[in-house]
């Protein structure tokens, strides 16, 4: 097939997806943290309220679509497309099956969602700035400035996960896994190895700080300040926000899968050659099942956090970016780096 | 090479057109009672005077300048990384060198003060 | 010739030159920015043209993902006025156009004349196999044969770190405490 019309018809698929996948999370998320804490959660749209999202995203259009009085034109209508935007594309380099099933097969795969993660700070920014409101601003900055320091967390833990597979293509650390198997039954993913788990924990708590999660979302949720950076955005664009946060989360999920968890490949028993014949068809979507069932294992567990964790003080929480979290990266790396270092007797 | 990076210009176009026809939506097949009040930017309280909005601005600064430093560092680490297990001994000295000399400067800001009140 | 990376080439080019003019021409700081960071993810394109796949990332994550950050950061909480910042020295306009026609009729001339001979320079075309411009290529670079550039580099570093200290110790003259509430504004 034209690779050019593949491409363009992963790349709209996997979009497709990402967008069905943000829908599910507004329901779920709005189910289960009602569940956690002793209550129904939405059950009046549909069975079990699951036409929540539609209502949500119809209701959301249906709004007057407000533009307040000395906005920035084009930096208001530019930040929820360009959240949005980059949400979407950090999808791009995530092996989600075997080769061949991912969007963009890139050398350098984990470097680039980094670079993304690095860019939706400018969602935040802009969106805080073009509404001309000191308290969106004020909400802006500081989510801009907990993001930044968490991004410090998260390239040190990822460096870790580097160190042991040895490339930033994120095709070749999931074959990797394939590659070792563990014993038997055990998979040999990164997650089995003790010396990466400090990286795994700094990774996730960085990733909730990247995505202004609870129990990081202060700057868009104290009372004074409104709702944050997108205090002064209504309807559409209000939307597209939280979509951006929802992709993000999707997208932060899957890389936890990719690095620690061992992407598409199952748990031995899965694995593509000893999959029985008469599968058949089934046994080409095994491996994407898989995954996103992992990934949506990370997902319910963000879901989990949130319903059960209080909101981090600003002071606390830039605190433990900078004063804890960097350390026990690094700590990390020089751990790793010693062991290998003796276990391979460079002495 | 930059073959692979193709799907991505394509991804971003999807992505952009969705996020850009659902704002469009909005604003068609919204209501439009344009209010003075509606317009005004939400605000219930008060902007600190004087001084103490300079002292608190320049925190934002040195988390963004201390950022770059440490991103800079860290572009340094992921070559390293990859190629650890080859270099060997000498690469890790190399980088136990560097590391050590930012850890020292990490020391010397925590102990000056930078990561406060960030 | 390589179509993909001959449009690629244009486009990426076409956009930085348009978004580097778009900076000095902008009278809103944020809008010059936020043009600053086209120009440097163009740039970014660019050296994907050149199969420099690891500096292309980086380029974007420390240029517009931190430094157009910090001046961001600067812009927005000095919230400066549009009046307040056009220079009313115009000749400075004119003296800067001159500048850049000379700068730009040199290095027309240097690329036109290519490399020097006996030099060892050697101009790569894109699509050149031999170079992928990953993470390893620049790692052997770097650790190999310039391990004393990159030591300087922490030094460098550790010196910025401690003038980033200074500058945070300036105190405004006037300004005072906040007295009492610990945690941020």
């Amino acid at each position: 097939m034209n690779p050019v019309l593949l491409a363009i018809i992963k790349a709209a698929v996997v979009v497709f997806f990402n967008l069905n996948l943000v829908a599910l999370m507004v329901y779920l998320e709005r189910k289960l943290v009602g569940r956690i804490q002793h209550r129904v959660g939405p059950n009046r749209a549909g069975p079990f309220g699951l036409l929540q999202p539609m209502a949500d995203i119809v209701k959301l259009i249906l709004k007057e679509d407000v533009t307040p009085r000395g906005a920035d034109r084009w930096i208001y209508g530019l930040a929820p497309i360009l959240a949005a935007t980059l949400a979407f594309i950090g999808y791009a380099p995530i092996p989600f099956g075997p080769p061949g099933w991912q969007v963009a097969d890139i050398n350098v795969g984990l470097l680039y969602m980094l670079m993304i993660s690095s860019l939706t700070v400018y969602g935040v920014m802009l969106g805080g700035w073009a509404s001309n409101s000191k308290y969106s601003l004020l909400g802006a900055l500081r989510s801009s400035a907990q993001m930044i320091s968490y991004e410090l967390g998260l390239a040190g833990a990822v460096v870790a996960v580097v160190m042991v597979s040895g490339t930033l293509d994120l095709r070749s650390i999931v074959d990797d896994f394939q590659a070792q198997g563990g014993l038997g039954w055990l998979p040999g993913w990164n997650i089995a190895s003790p010396l990466l788990w400090p990286s795994f924990i700094v990774f996730s708590i960085c990733a909730y700080a990247e995505l202004n999660r609870v129990p990081f979302d202060l700057p868009e949720a104290e009372g004074e300040l409104g709702a944050g950076f997108h205090t002064e955005y209504s309807s559409g664009r209000f939307a597209m926000f939280f979509m951006a946060e929802y992709a993000g989360l999707a997208t932060m999920s899957a890389l936890a899968v990719t690095l620690y968890f061992g992407g598409w490949s199952g748990l031995g028993w899965f694995d593509l050659d000893r999959l029985p014949a008469w599968l058949g068809w089934y046994s080409t979507i095994a491996p994407t099942v898989i995954f996103f069932t992992k990934q949506m294992v990370f997902m319910v567990g963000a879901i989990w956090v949130r319903a059960t964790l209080p909101r981090m003080r600003y002071d606390q929480l830039m605190n433990l970016g900078w004063k804890v979290l960097i350390p026990v990266a690094t700590a990390n790396l020089v751990a790793l780096a010693l062991f290998e270092a003796a276990s391979q007797r460079w002495f | 090479m930059l073959e692979s990076y193709f799907p991505i210009l394509v991804m971003g176009v999807f992505a952009a057109a969705v996020a850009g026809g659902m704002c469009l939506l909005a604003r068609l097949v919204g209501p439009r009672h344009a209010t003075a009040q509606k317009a005004e930017p939400y605000e219930c309280g008060m902007w600190p005077v004087g001084d103490a909005r300079r002292r608190f601005a320049v925190k934002f600064h040195v988390v963004a300048m201390l950022f770059i430093l440490f991103d800079v560092e860290l572009a340094f680490f992921y070559p390293w990384a990859v190629l650890f297990r080859d270099l060997r001994l000498f690469g890790l000295i190399e980088m136990g060198i560097f590391t050590a000399i930012l850890v020292a400067a990490y020391a010397y800001v925590w102990r000056a003060g930078g990561f406060e009140w960030d | 010739m390589a179509w993909p990376h001959v449009t690629c080439f244009g486009i990426s080019s076409a956009l930085a030159i348009t978004a580097a003019v778009m900076v000095v021409t902008r009278r809103n700081a944020v809008h010059a920015a936020l043009w600053l960071a086209v120009a440097l993810v163009s740039t970014g394109v660019l050296y994907l043209t050149l199969s420099a796949q690891f500096l292309a990332v980086l380029q974007v994550i420390i240029y517009a993902g931190a430094i157009v950050v910090l001046f961001l950061f600067v812009v927005m909480l000095l919230n400066v006025n549009e009046d307040q910042a056009t220079d009313r020295r115009r000749w400075l306009a004119v003296v800067g156009l001159a500048l850049a026609l000379v700068w730009g009729a040199g290095t027309a001339l240097l690329l036109l004349a290519g490399p020097p001979a006996g030099t060892g320079l050697v101009v790569r075309t894109p699509g050149d196999v031999a170079l992928r411009g990953t993470a390893e290529e620049l790692a052997r670079a770097v650790f190999e044969h310039h391990a004393l550039a990159f030591e300087l580099v922490s030094l460098i570093l550790l010196a910025a770190m401690a003038g980033v200290i200074a500058l945070a110790r300036r105190t405004p003259r006037g300004a005072e405490e906040i007295p009492g509430k610990r945690g941020s504004p």
